[in-house]
This record gives structure tokens, C-alpha cells and sequence, in this order.
């Protein structure tokens, strides 16, 4: 297998005509545990979404080594982005994730009702499959959505931010289902995150993304020093 | 009360009514999932501008208002995949838009104002049969394609770039 899942090659992510990073090379290898990290507005969420397919690259290119036709991602965004009042239990959130196997105008069959709950039980969540996926709290709706993305089968999972917004033993929780992903079932994760400590005690390799819109990419140990952080986010 | 239902044409403008409202129900969670609210406002605008130039020019005012709601709102799925500006906004503007073009287009209409107003509002009052039936063939086929086609709507409304990186298409 691979063990390159994504390559971008001289890849410029923007909005419309206007880049926000460019001259971007680096590869995401099979089982990576991966931290993106940078300033506000320096194009974290516009690099994973254009890694997504969400977005057009405005230059260069992005390559995909899959097993199946095209490299399945498992996407969890950001919690505040979805409706907060409909009424979906777990169960149907989790659910959404099969929707990609299940086939034009198809219907989820019994066994993506087993599937989903499979997933939910990875995140400890099967316990809350019928409850509304609204009045969980924001760790367990994280979980949920992660549940989402594992139901997809995905090659890749990313996620943006997940734990933005929580307080240290939430944020701790979900960090350490990642590292149990990552560790048990050799999953590849790229987590987007602003947060040095979520850096330093869980990623495997670093994306810093600096102040000039440069992306530095390497291990823990070669990126977090000083000198490096002072560079990217322009502090003293 | 069964006395009300005795009367042809009240038994019309109450099929009328169930038929809009089952039809049509379903897909209001959608639209008010998608913080799109205004659509239905919107598209009656485009409608009614569309129905104007049709008699300004004289020609039949059903498949052109057809025509052009259909073109006007696919044009309004692309732009709101390609730009950052919220689709409530979108949609803001697009019924503006609509409702200045149908009165300047009504001022010019030949036949007069009073015409057209009935063309575009129509009166539930004289609801004909044949009317029910095309109501009750194209409600039907609504409710079965929001039946069929459920999961497409759900993913779409609730979290379209998830539903694309699934690989359903969403825009449509």
C-alpha cells in the first residue's frame, strides 16, 4: 500500500483569485498524525478544505494514492457550522456517514444501522444513539462527528478545530480518542488546531503555518523550537 | 360543517390548499434548514417578472415564467457554491431584483395593470379540476422525489460539504 495517501505539489489555496498560502509541498503518509496549526486567518480551514475537494486549488497540484477509486476523506468540521435545533438522534448523525457507500437514491439498510453504531461505540457514544444529537454536550457532539467520519470508512480523517471552544478535560477526551484512533486502528488524522499544548503533547509531525504565509512542515522536534514559533507567529 | 364540503368550489379550494400543504411541507424543513426562508418569496418575484414580459410581448406567460425560474434559481445554486456572500443574501437580492423588474415591466404591459395582477395571483376561488389533477400529479411527484431522494436532502441541507466529500451532489 501507498504509504503516501496526499501529496500536494506547488499548491497555491486561496478564495476566488485571492491565495492565502502558496508554494505548498509536503504529503500526508498512511497512519500520520498530523497538527496544523497558525495564526488566525492564515488559511488553516482554506488548506483542509481544498485538500477536501471543497475548494479548487488556484495553482499546482494535489495528488491521491487510494485503494478504492478516490481517496476517501472523513470530515469533521467544525461543531458550529451545523444546525443546532434539528431533530437528529446520534444515531442519525453518525448515519450520515455511510451515505457516500449507500448509492443514488438508496436507503441505509440494516447493516449501515450496524456500521454507524459500531463507530459510535469507538467514540463511547453508543449509549447516547438515540438521544437528539442537540442537547449532547460539545464533547459528545464532537464525538458524534467523529462517528460520522469513521462510518465513512475514510482513508483520512480531518478535522477542523475539533476541540475549539472546550474546556481542558473535554478537549483532553477527545485528543486522547485521536491518539486511541490513531494508535488501535492505524488511522491517518490531520487536525487543524490554534492550541501549542494540543501540539506538543499529541501530534506525531507538525504544519506551521507562518505569519507570511509560508507552510513549514516536519516533525514535532524540528518545528516546535523557539526560534521557529517566534518566526511564524511574528512574537518576541 | 359537512354542508361546506356539499359546495363544488369549496371543495376545490380546500383540495387546492391540501395539496400545498402536504406537498410542500416536507421540503419547508429543508429551506428552513438552509436559512433560505425567503426562496418561495423570491421565486414568486421572478415569476411575476417573467409573466410580465410574456404579455408585454404577447406570448404565453406559463412556460417563459417556468423557463426563467428554473434558469434564475440553477444560476443562484452555482453562485452561492462559488461566492462567500450567505445564501440568505443571495436570495435577498434576487427578490429585489425580481420584484423591480416585474413593475417596471407591468408599468409598460399594454393590456394594464389590472390584467396581469390576474394572471400572477390568479383566485382561489375558481380552482378548476383540471387544475386539482396537475396539482395533485405534481405535488405527488414532489413528495416522492423528497421520499426517494431523503438522504440527499438531509446531507445538502445539514452539512453539504460533508455530503461532498461523501461524493453526493449536493449542488443539485
Amino acid at each position: 500500500m501507498a504509504a503516501n495517501l496526499l501529496t500536494a505539489r506547488n499548491l497555491t489555496v486561496g478564495y476566488g483569485r485571492i491565495p492565502v498560502l502558496h508554494g505548498i509541498n509536503f504529503s500526508i503518509e498512511r497512519g500520520d498524525f498530523l497538527g496544523v496549526m497558525g495564526p488566525n486567518g492564515s488559511g488553516k480551514t482554506t488548506l483542509l478544505k481544498t485538500f477536501l475537494g471543497l475548494l479548487d486549488p488556484l495553482e499546482g497540484s494535489i495528488e491521491h494514492a487510494s485503494t478504492g477509486e478516490h481517496l476517501l476523506f472523513g470530515y469533521v468540521p467544525q461543531r458550529e457550522s451545523l444546525d443546532s435545533h434539528f431533530p437528529l438522534t446520534a444515531l442519525e448523525v453518525a448515519l450520515m456517514g455511510r451515505y457516500g457507500r449507500i448509492g443514488v437514491l438508496g436507503r441505509p439498510k440494516a447493516k449501515d444501522h450496524e456500521i454507524a453504531r459500531a463507530c459510535l461505540a469507538q467514540t463511547h457514544m453508543e449509549e447516547f444513539a438515540n438521544r437528539p444529537y442537540r442537547a449532547l454536550s460539545g464533547g459528545q457532539k464532537q464525538r458524534v462527528l467523529i462517528s460520522r467520519a469513521l462510518a465513512a470508512e475514510a482513508e483520512i480523517l480531518l478535522l477542523d478545530e475539533p476541540t475549539n471552544g472546550m474546556d481542558m478535560n473535554s478537549e483532553r477526551a477527545i485528543m486522547e480518542l485521536l491518539s486511541e484512533l490513531q494508535r488501535d486502528k492505524q488511522a491517518t488524522i490531520v487536525f487543524v488546531t490554534h492550541l501549542l499544548s494540543t501540539i506538543e503533547r499529541y501530534a506525531h509531525r507538525v504544519a506551521i503555518i507562518t505569519s507570511s504565509g509560508e507552510l513549514l512542515v516536519g516533525d514535532k522536534a524540528q518545528l516546535m523550537k523557539p526560534d521557529v514559533m517566534a518566526k511564524a507567529f511574528q512574537v518576541r | 360543517m359537512m354542508e361546506f364540503l356539499s359546495v363544488p368550489f369549496l371543495r376545490h379550494i380546500l383540495l387546492a390548499g391540501l395539496f400545498v400543504a402536504i406537498g410542500l411541507s416536507p421540503l419547508s424543513v429543508y429551506v428552513v434548514l438552509r436559512r433560505i426562508v425567503f426562496s418561495g418569496a423570491a421565486v414568486a418575484e421572478v415569476a411575476s417578472a417573467a409573466v410580465a414580459l410574456a404579455v408585454l410581448f404577447q406570448i404565453a406567460p406559463f412556460p417563459l415564467a417556468l423557463l426563467l425560474t428554473v434558469i434564475t434559481f440553477l444560476a443562484l445554486s452555482r453562485l452561492a457554491d462559488t461566492t462567500r456572500l450567505p445564501p440568505e443574501t443571495l436570495v435577498g437580492m434576487l427578490y429585489a431584483g425580481g420584484s423591480a423588474a416585474s413593475v417596471l415591466l407591468i408599468v409598460k404591459a399594454p393590456r394594464g395593470e389590472a390584467d396581469i395582477l390576474n394572471i400572477l395571483f390568479g383566485n382561489i376561488l375558481t380552482v378548476e379540476p383540471i387544475v386539482l389533477w396537475g396539482m395533485a400529479i405534481v405535488f405527488a411527484l414532489v413528495f416522492l422525489l423528497q421520499y426517494v431522494a431523503a438522504k440527499e436532502f438531509l446531507i445538502s441541507a445539514y452539512d453539504p460539504d460533508m455530503g461532498r466529500t461523501l461524493g453526493i451532489k449536493v449542488g443539485m
